[in-house]
C-alpha cells in the first residue's frame, strides 16, 4: 500500500499527506466552503433544467468564426461583464460568511475594505473598450460604440426552439 | 520489459517536461490575452475558500489593482519561476530545493491574487500550487512517493467530478445537457442563431437523449479514473481519456481547461519502480 510505504520511509512525508488526505475528504464530505488548496471538482453537477430566461449582454461582436477559435477572449470580456455585474456578491460574502467564519475561529471580523469592492460604470466601459479592442481589433470604428454598452444583462427567453431577446425588457 | 527504478534520469525528464509544459501554456495565456498585465484587473470577487479570505487580509490583491508596475512585477515573477528552478538545477539539487521554496511562495500569492480577479476558477490552478511541493524534493525516492501522490490527486481531480455528478443528481436528469448547454452558451446563441456552431449546440439542445448521453458519457469517462487508485496498468489509457476530456470540453462547452495539463504528468512515469535503498540514487 502507498501510504505504508511512506510511512517506512519518512514519518514526516506521511504526516503530510495524512494531512492533505484528511482536509480533502472534509472539504468533500462538508461540500460546501473550500480552503485553497482543497477543492471541490463538481462543476455542472448539480441539476441544470433549461430555463425560461438567461442574460444577455447587447455587445457588438464580430463574426463568429473569429471568435469560435478564441474561447478565452470571449470569457475575458463576458467574464468580466459577469463578474462585475456580481460585484455586490462580495457585500453578502462578507456580511453573511466571512464574519461567522472568524468567529468561529475565535478572530474578531476583519474589516469590510479587505472583502468588499465597488467600481464605477464608467470605469468598467474604460475596461471592456480596452478588452474588446485587444481582442477583436478592427472590429467596429471605434470603441465609442461601447459607451452605451449598458452595463446589466437583458432578458434572453428560450421559447423551447431558440432563444430570442426579450423585447420587453428595457435597453 | 521489466521495469526500472525511478532514478535522478527520471526525475531530470519529469523537471524538463513540467518546464516545457508551462512555457508552452504560457504562450497560450499570453496568445490569448490572460497575463495579468494584460488583464489589467480593476476590481475583484471575493470567493467561498477559507485560506482566500486569511490571504485577503494582506490587501496584496488591493494593492494590484490599476498597478501596472504591480502586474508587471507578479507576471515576471510567477512565468520566471520553472526556467530559474530549470537553470539552477543543472547545477545544484539543493539550491534548486531552495527555488522551489521560493516557488511555492510566489505561486500562491499569485494563483489567489489572480484568481480574484475576473479570469477563470482557481481549481485548475491547483497544479501550479502543489507542484513547487514536489520539486522541493531532493532524493530521488521523495520525488517518487510525492509524484505518486501527485498523481492520486489527478486522480481524485476526476473521479471526484463523476461523484459530485451522482451526489448531486446532475446524472438522474434527462434534460441536464440542455440546460448546461444553454446556460453556457446563451451569449454565442444570441450573437450568432445561423452560424454552424450554433445549428449543432441548438440540435443537441433539442435532442435531450443525445445531450444526456454525452453527459453520462463524461461521469462514465470520470468515473473511470477510480481505477487508477488501484492500478497503474491503465495509465497510459488514462492520458488518452484525459484528452479527449479536455479536447471535448474546448470543442462542446468552449471551455479552455488546458491549465490542468501538468497534473496528469506523473502518469507518464508512474510506471518506473519505487528507488531501492535508502533513497540515494542508484544509478
Amino acid at each position: 500500500m502507498f501510504l505504508k510505504k511512506v510511512y517506512r520511509y519518512n514519518k514526516l512525508l506521511f504526516g503530510g499527506m495524512l494531512f492533505f488526505i484528511l482536509m480533502q475528504l472534509f472539504v468533500f464530505y462538508k461540500g460546501g466552503m473550500v480552503f485553497s488548496p482543497w477543492y471541490n471538482y463538481g462543476m455542472f453537477s448539480e441539476k441544470i433544467k433549461p430555463q425560461k430566461r438567461y442574460d444577455w449582454y447587447n455587445v457588438i461582436a464580430p463574426s463568429p468564426t473569429r471568435r469560435i477559435l478564441s474561447p478565452q477572449k470571449d470569457d475575458k470580456i463576458f467574464v468580466t461583464l459577469d463578474k462585475f455585474v456580481k460585484l455586490p456578491m462580495n457585500d453578502s460574502l462578507y456580511n453573511h460568511d466571512v464574519g461567522r467564519l472568524f468567529e468561529q475561529a475565535m478572530l474578531s471580523k476583519p474589516s469590510a475594505h479587505h472583502y468588499i469592492y465597488h467600481l464605477d460604470v464608467a470605469a468598467i466601459k474604460t475596461l471592456f473598450a480596452k478588452y474588446s479592442n485587444k481582442a477583436w481589433p478592427n472590429n467596429i470604428d471605434s470603441v465609442d460604440h461601447y459607451t452605451y454598452l449598458r452595463i446589466a444583462p437583458t432578458s434572453v427567453i428560450w421559447n423551447n426552439e431558440a432563444l430570442i431577446i426579450d423585447t420587453t425588457s428595457s435597453f | 520489459m521489466l521495469a526500472k527504478p525511478f532514478s535522478s534520469h527520471g526525475r531530470k525528464q519529469f523537471t524538463n517536461y513540467y518546464v516545457l509544459l508551462f512555457y508552452c501554456l504560457a504562450l497560450y495565456k499570453w496568445l490569448n490575452g490572460i497575463f495579468l498585465y494584460q488583464i489589467g484587473p480593476q476590481f475583484f470577487n471575493t470567493r467561498f475558500d477559507g485560506t482566500t479570505w486569511l490571504f485577503m487580509l494582506t490587501d496584496v490583491h488591493l494593492w494590484l489593482l490599476d498597478n501596472k508596475a504591480g502586474w508587471f512585477i507578479f507576471d515576471g515573477l510567477f512565468y520566471s519561476m520553472p526556467l530559474l528552478y530549470w537553470l539552477v538545477y543543472q547545477k545544484s539539487m539543493k539550491w534548486a530545493s531552495l527555488v522551489a521554496v521560493l516557488m511555492l511562495i510566489v505561486n500562491w500569492i499569485y494563483v489567489q491574487c489572480y484568481t480574484l480577479f475576473p479570469t477563470n476558477s482557481i481549481e485548475a490552478h491547483v497544479g501550479w500550487l502543489l507542484y513547487p511541493f514536489l520539486l522541493m524534493a531532493i532524493k530521488p525516492k521523495s520525488f517518487y512517493f510525492l509524484m505518486h501522490a501527485m498523481r492520486y490527486v489527478f486522480l481524485f481531480f476526476f473521479a471526484s467530478a463523476a461523484i459530485w455528478k451522482l451526489r448531486q443528481g446532475g446524472i438522474f436528469n434527462p434534460e441536464q445537457m440542455s440546460g448546461i448547454l444553454l446556460m453556457q452558451h446563451a451569449q454565442f446563441l444570441v450573437d450568432a442563431p445561423d452560424y454552424w456552431y450554433s445549428k449543432m449546440i441548438y440540435w443537441l439542445i433539442k435532442h435531450p437523449p443525445i445531450g444526456y448521453v454525452l453527459y453520462a458519457g463524461a461521469t462514465v469517462l470520470e468515473l473511470f479514473f477510480l481505477v487508477g487508485f488501484f492500478t497503474k496498468k491503465y495509465d497510459k489509457f488514462l492520458i488518452a481519456l484525459f484528452i479527449i476530456f479536455l479536447i471535448t470540453d474546448y470543442l462542446v462547452m468552449r471551455i479552455p481547461y488546458f491549465e490542468v495539463l501538468p497534473l496528469a504528468l506523473p502518469l507518464l512515469w508512474s510506471r518506473y519502480l519505487e528507488p531501492k535503498g535508502n533513497g540515494e540514487d542508484v544509478e
